[in-house]
């Protein structure tokens, strides 16, 4: 069911030695859909980041954005730093109901060669709209022995968001203010659980961290937006 | 909790939601925040992805579960909007299907494609949960049937 009138865009890691293709895709559910996109990066036709552009779209009519590596581009360029290759923050904006699905081509986490392994994969997710955001998730950690652990990427989307994790052992701990369309990186794998809060609408996305076996199916194969508050 | 003004019909949902729960229990209301469980009407598409620059194949497929035994309206994509009907008959509410060259994967950034996205739609609540790359899901050609004469997709 898409119901989406706004959201803002994750992306995630980068293989350095392949292009990772950040992209979002667009789902039209109305005629006379019109919709407004300001990227935070350059897109593969040479939109400019941080300029807004518009699109038209009728009932059932979809629209896919990649950035300017991606290869299908006849100038293609690579992203020299691989943490760069990501449309988070990219603001969505329509007049009627859209779905947005976002992903990367060849995701490993944590981004780059801090990363530390070849073991890719394509990553695809639906964006829940801002307007469905909490401000207040718990988030439990990975099953014991099934993969690394999870990190997280937590999105704002509102201006002054004052973001607080609870950890069950250190308490309260408050973690920065933050404005829409920006996210607070947590790098610390997870390994208890978590009570997220926030003064405004944020959106944490749990992502597991690659396996450094090449293996079918050892890199992410998804992400996990935190839904349940 | 936080909640927008463009939310409106959601908070309806969840006020609602949150007086069954009270009325059975007084334990903490779960909100339910990604329109992921079930619907009767969905979009599919899926983005470039594996063949751009791994070794995974474009084939598309879906599973469907239904709880009841019903008829899923399918609307092909393209600019035509083919309609098709997939009933679910006792034994297979619950099917996978492979839509291999049916179902778009998008390969052109900023390019609209006119009606791109295939359109499910069932008369009761149901799941349909889309899947490309390798390994897929088990390999079960789609089966269509044109729409009865003068059927009329009520969406």
């Amino acid at each position: 069911m898409i119901d989406e009138e706004e959201g803002i865009n994750s992306g995630y890691g980068y293989y350095p030695n392949v292009y990772s293709i950040p992209n979002f895709t667009i789902i039209a559910s109305q005629n006379n859909t019109n919709v407004t996109i300001v990227p935070t990066i350059q897109t593969a036709v040479g939109r400019m980041a941080n300029v807004p552009f518009k699109i038209t779209l009728n009932q059932g009519d979809v629209y896919y954005v990649s950035d300017a590596a991606d290869p299908s581009n006849p100038n293609a360029v690579a992203n020299e730093d691989p943490c760069e290759a990501d449309f988070s923050g990219t603001h969505i904006t329509s007049n009627h109901p859209i779905g947005v699905i976002v992903g990367q081509s060849w995701t490993t986490v944590p981004c780059g060669q801090g990363g530390g392994n070849e073991c890719g994969d394509a990553a695809q997710e639906w964006l829940p709209p801002v307007c469905n955001w909490d401000s207040i998730y718990v988030i439990s950690p990975a099953a014991p022995g099934e993969n690394n652990g999870e990190i997280m990427k937590i999105g704002c989307g509102a201006d002054s968001t004052t973001l607080t994790i609870w950890d069950p052992v250190a308490g309260p701990q408050l973690q920065g203010t933050l404005n829409a369309g920006e996210f607070w990186p947590y790098d610390t794998p997870i390994s208890t659980a978590l009570l997220i809060t926030a003064n405004g609408p944020i959106l944490p996305v749990e992502m597991p961290i690659s396996s450094s076996l090449c293996e079918p199916g050892s890199g992410p194969q998804g992400f996990n937006n935190a839904m349940v508050s | 909790m936080y909640h927008s003004a463009g939310c409106i019909k959601h908070i309806a949902s969840f006020i609602f939601l949150g007086v069954l729960c009270n009325a059975v229990s007084v334990q903490s209301t779960v909100f339910m925040h990604k329109p992921a469980a079930m619907g009767k009407d969905y979009y599919v598409v899926f983005p470039r992805n594996g063949d751009l620059v791994g070794n995974q194949n474009s084939a598309t497929a879906a599973l469907i579960n239904s709880p009841v035994l019903q008829t899923i309206m399918i609307t092909l994509p393209g600019p035509a909007h083919q309609q098709y009907h997939k009933v679910l008959t006792p034994g297979n509410a619950r099917i996978h299907e492979d839509f291999g060259s049916i179902l778009h994967v998008e390969s052109n950034s900023e390019v609209v494609d006119v009606g791109g996205a295939a359109r499910f739609q069932g008369t009761s609540p149901f799941n349909l949960i889309g899947q490309y790359g390798s390994p897929r899901i088990l390999h079960q050609p789609i089966r269509l049937f044109p729409l009865p004469a003068g059927a009329k997709n009520t969406g």
